[in-house]
């Protein structure tokens, strides 16, 4: 029972992902509406640490790098790591992946996760650069 | 012996002190030898009896390995949905923390708690996609 399940997660989020991607291949977010936002952003024109995470993808898949980091620098440290850990579960299907990690990091990597949501909704110059593109536009809280 | 109350020496099998009559001798702690069970003669048709194995000689069990769950937790955060992304995050790392401190059942515990907070992400995600896909359709 605890196999089935697992393996179910494993394989719906390694979908989940190349749907994704595949999707990017085909389709430019933004100049598409089939590709859907972020739903934070568009009730609350806030940025959620996952905005520009599809069109990072999109740079991705089309060989730009540098723009992919400007879209969303968190997900695009967090790709490999991502990738890397549904490998394991793949190729191990019970094991525990990352559980060896000390408890502080993995909670340490929450708070950056938070710190990074805050900082790309200052207005303010070193931060809104981690805001979707790098662009320091519509960030909600303007700094003085 | 000496007498525990006033200290004079008595005979070994003196029952009570010759001077303080305090009693000496402690009954007798009744040691109960360990024996195996004793060997039965199966009835007709009966399994034969097999002394169970002795403490020491089988290998211990190892316990299956008790997934996080970090991996999908960071792609709900990233991809999907962010309150329940932080907090499959939060509970991945108390499975670490319980596994570091060798609380194997509340590893399995906050396990099984990170799985469903995956789940909730997966369902909160195609939920809202459905949504957005209907609300494209001008469904709404």
């Amino acid at each position: 029972m605890r196999n089935s399940s697992d393996r179910s997660i494993t394989i719906v989020s390694t979908l989940g992902l190349a749907a994704m991607v595949t999707a990017v291949c085909f389709l430019r977010p933004g100049a598409t509406s089939w590709l859907p936002p972020c739903p934070l952003h568009a009730l609350t024109g806030f940025y959620c640490p996952g905005c520009g995470s599809t069109r990072m993808l999109y740079y991705l898949v089309h060989g730009e790098p540098g723009m992919a980091f400007r879209e969303n620098a968190l997900s695009f440290l967090a790709l490999p790591v991502v990738l890397y850990g549904l490998v394991r579960q793949w190729m191990r299907p019970n094991s525990g992946v990352f559980t060896r990690i000390r408890p502080g990091w993995v909670l340490a990597f929450g708070g950056l996760v938070i710190a990074f949501t805050v900082a790309r909704n200052i207005s303010a110059q070193p931060f809104c650069s981690l805001a979707p593109g790098g662009e320091c536009r519509t960030a909600l809280v303007q700094a003085r | 012996m000496f007498c525990p109350q006033c200290g004079s020496k008595n005979d070994e099998q003196s029952l009570h002190c010759s001077q303080c009559g305090a009693a000496l001798q402690q009954p007798p702690a009744v040691q109960a030898p360990v024996q195996a069970p004793p060997p039965q003669y199966p009835a007709p048709g009966a399994q034969p009896y097999y002394p169970p194995p002795q403490f020491g000689t089988a290998p211990p069990p190892t316990l299956p390995p008790v997934p996080n769950y970090l991996t999908q937790a960071i792609m709900a955060t990233i991809f999907c949905c962010i309150p329940v992304g932080i907090f499959a995050i939060i509970r991945a790392n108390e499975v670490n923390k319980k596994l570091a401190a060798g609380d194997y059942a509340g590893a399995v515990q906050a396990s099984n708690s990170a799985k469903s907070l995956c789940w909730w992400s997966v369902g909160a995600g195609i939920g809202f996609t459905i949504l957005y896909y209907m609300h494209q359709l001008g469904k709404f």
